[in-house]
């Protein structure tokens, strides 16, 4: 497996922490959704584009900021460690 | 459409117990007895329908919520096990109505014929027991289920602490059930026996499949409180919380308010009513949590 198609689940593995058995359905959707591709397919460049669609939809689960923001870091730390 | 559908069912079990509960004649021995007109019987009749209906209306939206969430996410690991939960709480859901028509149609039998009073009586115990037996083992097995995609196993204490509950409405539940000395024979006041089984029937038959229902019933309370407790996701286990607390406070007051109509000719009629009222609108209570917790659950799904 290459660096690119373990992408994927690492994304999801962080989204469990939040949306725990939703995680992987909630990051397929917004892959399948927003990106036009394929959840496997997922890129390190998709990562920002990701990260922007995925902040809009848990601020939509809730109203604290403090987890939005936990999230969306967490997200980004997986970006920064395939730059 | 699943809305639709309930909502056919709903209205229909409505309608049949209104129509029965105001087409049967009141029973003249209690208009005697309680000093009150044929008018007032059926007014009375009203502070009773009313309620029962808002119950099993609160039950269904619950289901209906439930069945909506459950419909999206099919196919994946949670999926399966909250399908078998819903399909429970839909058979727990349709006993609510069903049990009160066969009443309601009991009791007017049993006064107009009242060699036949038996034999309904029987018939009403065994279709309650296999409703509630055949709700409770697909909600267990669904709860069990769920607590197997935690990778952590229950500590001892969530699994001596539904079997404590148990011990203790369980062994209420057969002192009390042995020791009525009306079990067979007719209650003089009432003028009907509590299930009109010998001791070995009704102890295979009634009394075991009862204790199986409640133990289930605790072990499946615990078990989904325990999934709520320790699945992952911050956001994911508050939406679920609602549910779970929902989810518990039917299954424990459908064991009370089981545990209660058992027990109706060691009670009075007016406190137990309370009693089974009380548990009534907690059930409906229940299912309310159900639906708000499926529809915080179903964001997830949509956003």
């Amino acid at each position: 497996m290459t660096a690119e198609t373990k992408l994927y689940p690492q994304v999801v593995k962080v989204t469990q922490d939040y949306l725990g058995p939703a995680a992987e359905r909630f990051i397929a959707r917004q892959i399948e959704t927003h990106l036009k591709k394929k959840p496997e397919e997922l890129t390190k460049e998709d990562l920002a584009k990701l990260i922007d669609w995925v902040k809009i939809a848990i601020a939509l689960l809730t109203e604290d900021g403090k987890t939005v923001d936990d999230f969306t870091e967490s997200l980004l730390k997986l970006a920064g460690k395939k730059k | 459409m699943i809305k639709s559908k309930f909502f056919k069912i709903f209205l229909a079990f409505a309608a049949v117990y209104v129509i029965l509960t105001f087409s049967i004649p009141p029973d003249p021995a209690a208009l005697e007895r309680f000093g009150i007109s044929a008018l007032q019987s059926r007014l009375l009749s009203l502070t009773i329908v009313v309620p029962l209906i808002l119950i099993w209306w609160a039950a269904f939206y619950g289901v209906v919520r439930l069945c909506h969430y459950v419909d999206l996410i099919k196919g994946s690991p949670d999926g399966e096990p909250l399908f078998r939960i819903a399909k429970g709480l839909t058979v727990l859901a349709i006993s609510l109505p069903i049990g009160s028509i066969l009443s309601a149609l009991l009791n007017y039998i049993g006064r107009t014929s009242p060699d036949l009073l038996p034999k309904t009586v029987i018939v009403n115990n065994y279709i309650s027991i296999s409703m509630v037996l055949l709700a409770v083992v697909l909600i267990s097995l669904g709860a069990r289920d769920l607590v197997n995609l935690v990778n952590k196993k229950p500590r001892l204490f969530h699994r001596v602490l539904p079997l404590a509950f148990f011990s203790i409405v369980g062994t209420a539940y057969v002192v009390i059930s042995l020791t009525n000395e009306y079990r067979v024979q007719p209650n003089p006041i009432t003028g009907r026996a509590t299930h009109y089984l010998p001791d070995l029937p009704f102890i295979t038959t009634i009394l075991i499949p009862y204790l199986v229902v409640w133990l289930l019933g605790f072990m499946a309370a615990s078990w989904i409180n325990y999934y709520s407790r320790t699945t992952k996701g911050v956001i994911y286990k508050k939406f679920l919380k609602l549910f779970a607390t929902g989810l518990v406070a039917v299954i424990i007051s459908s064991i009370a308010v089981q545990f209660f109509v058992r027990l109706s000719a060691s009670l009075s009629l007016g406190p137990l009513l309370l009693i089974v009222y009380l548990l009534l609108a907690l059930i409906s209570a229940g299912y309310i949590l159900i639906a708000l917790g499926a529809k915080k659950l179903q964001k997830i799904e949509e956003v």
